[in-house]
């Protein structure tokens, strides 16, 4: 009975494997670069990664602010606000 | 209850705790007008039947929307940051031209309708519809935190919270302008 199930899987898969490439009809799949749904698909990548790329770079920008502020600020140690001294507004609780 | 670093910059960062916010608002708007674009450039080269003259949609509503953005971004760089009047009229501006341009759209898309142009009958007229109506609900949404911070501006007994609030707001306006523009060159000039 297990031999025959295994049979069974290798018919299968060797009719997989020995599927002609055409058989993969999507264009992504087949890999066809002269098709417009694969060219599509890269500048759909190239625009989503330029927005990504920017928005990170945009993030890392203020990163490096931030902590050449604070380097600044331990240099100079008169810049820090002394513990209680923090500008606030009063918030009222009802 | 104090809250810090509601009104004055926090000195690591540099932001107020609103100002932050805003701009984490922002990036996330960025992302999500990102990804449609992204979307907008698989459908377009993959489209068949794109309109090549880009007369596909009237010029009038469109051109009325523009320089509508258009003034309103030339009147953002004019602004005093420091007074609140000048941001309040600023608001009272956006508010105006933002329903406007609400209308303009809304008027844009029934004549579309009416001619048959609806969402479904081309991908081009889908991606439009799409379009625009996700930047009315933008100017909506702006509109709405106009008139809460002018309303609130008005009652405030504290200026300078009033001052931060209204300039976040100014903030989001100004990538409105950009974010309209953008779309309009997408489906005009592109």
């Amino acid at each position: 009975m297990k031999h025959f199930k295994l049979d069974r899987i290798l018919a299968l898969l060797g009719l997989v494997l020995s599927l002609p490439p055409e058989a993969l009809a999507c264009a992504t799949c087949f890999g066809d670069s002269s098709s417009t749904q694969t060219q599509g698909m890269n500048v759909a990548i190239g625009t989503l990664l330029g927005v990504t790329l920017s928005v990170l770079f945009c993030i890392a920008f203020v990163i490096g602010r931030i902590i050449l502020r604070v380097r600044r600020m331990q240099e100079d140690p008169g810049e820090l606000p002394l513990d209680g001294e923090q500008p606030g507004v009063e918030l009222e609780l009802s | 209850m104090i809250m810090p670093y509601a009104v004055a910059p926090r000195p690591e960062t540099g932001f107020y705790n609103a100002q932050l916010g805003t701009w984490l608002f922002l990036v996330a708007e960025t992302m999500f007008f990102g990804a449609l674009i992204s979307s907008y450039a698989l459908l377009r080269t993959t489209a068949v039947g794109w309109p090549e003259d880009g007369n596909a949609i009237p010029w009038l509503f469109s051109f009325g929307v523009t320089a509508a953005m258009v003034v309103l971004g030339a009147v953002s760089f004019t602004l005093n940051q420091e007074k609140l009047a000048s941001l309040t009229r600023f608001l009272w501006l956006a508010t105006g031209l933002g329903v406007a341009c609400c209308i303009l759209y809304g008027l844009q898309l029934r004549v579309l309708v009416q001619h048959g142009h609806t969402p479904a009958s081309s991908t081009y007229y889908g991606l439009y519809h799409l379009f625009a109506g996700i930047l009315i609900l933008h100017f909506l949404l702006g509109g709405l935190a106009c008139v809460y911070s002018l309303a609130m501006a008005g009652g405030s007994r504290d200026a300078a919270a009033a001052l931060c609030r209204v300039r976040c707001i100014a903030l989001y306006w100004r990538f409105l302008v950009l974010i309209t523009l953008v779309i309009m060159a997408l489906f005009y000039f592109s």
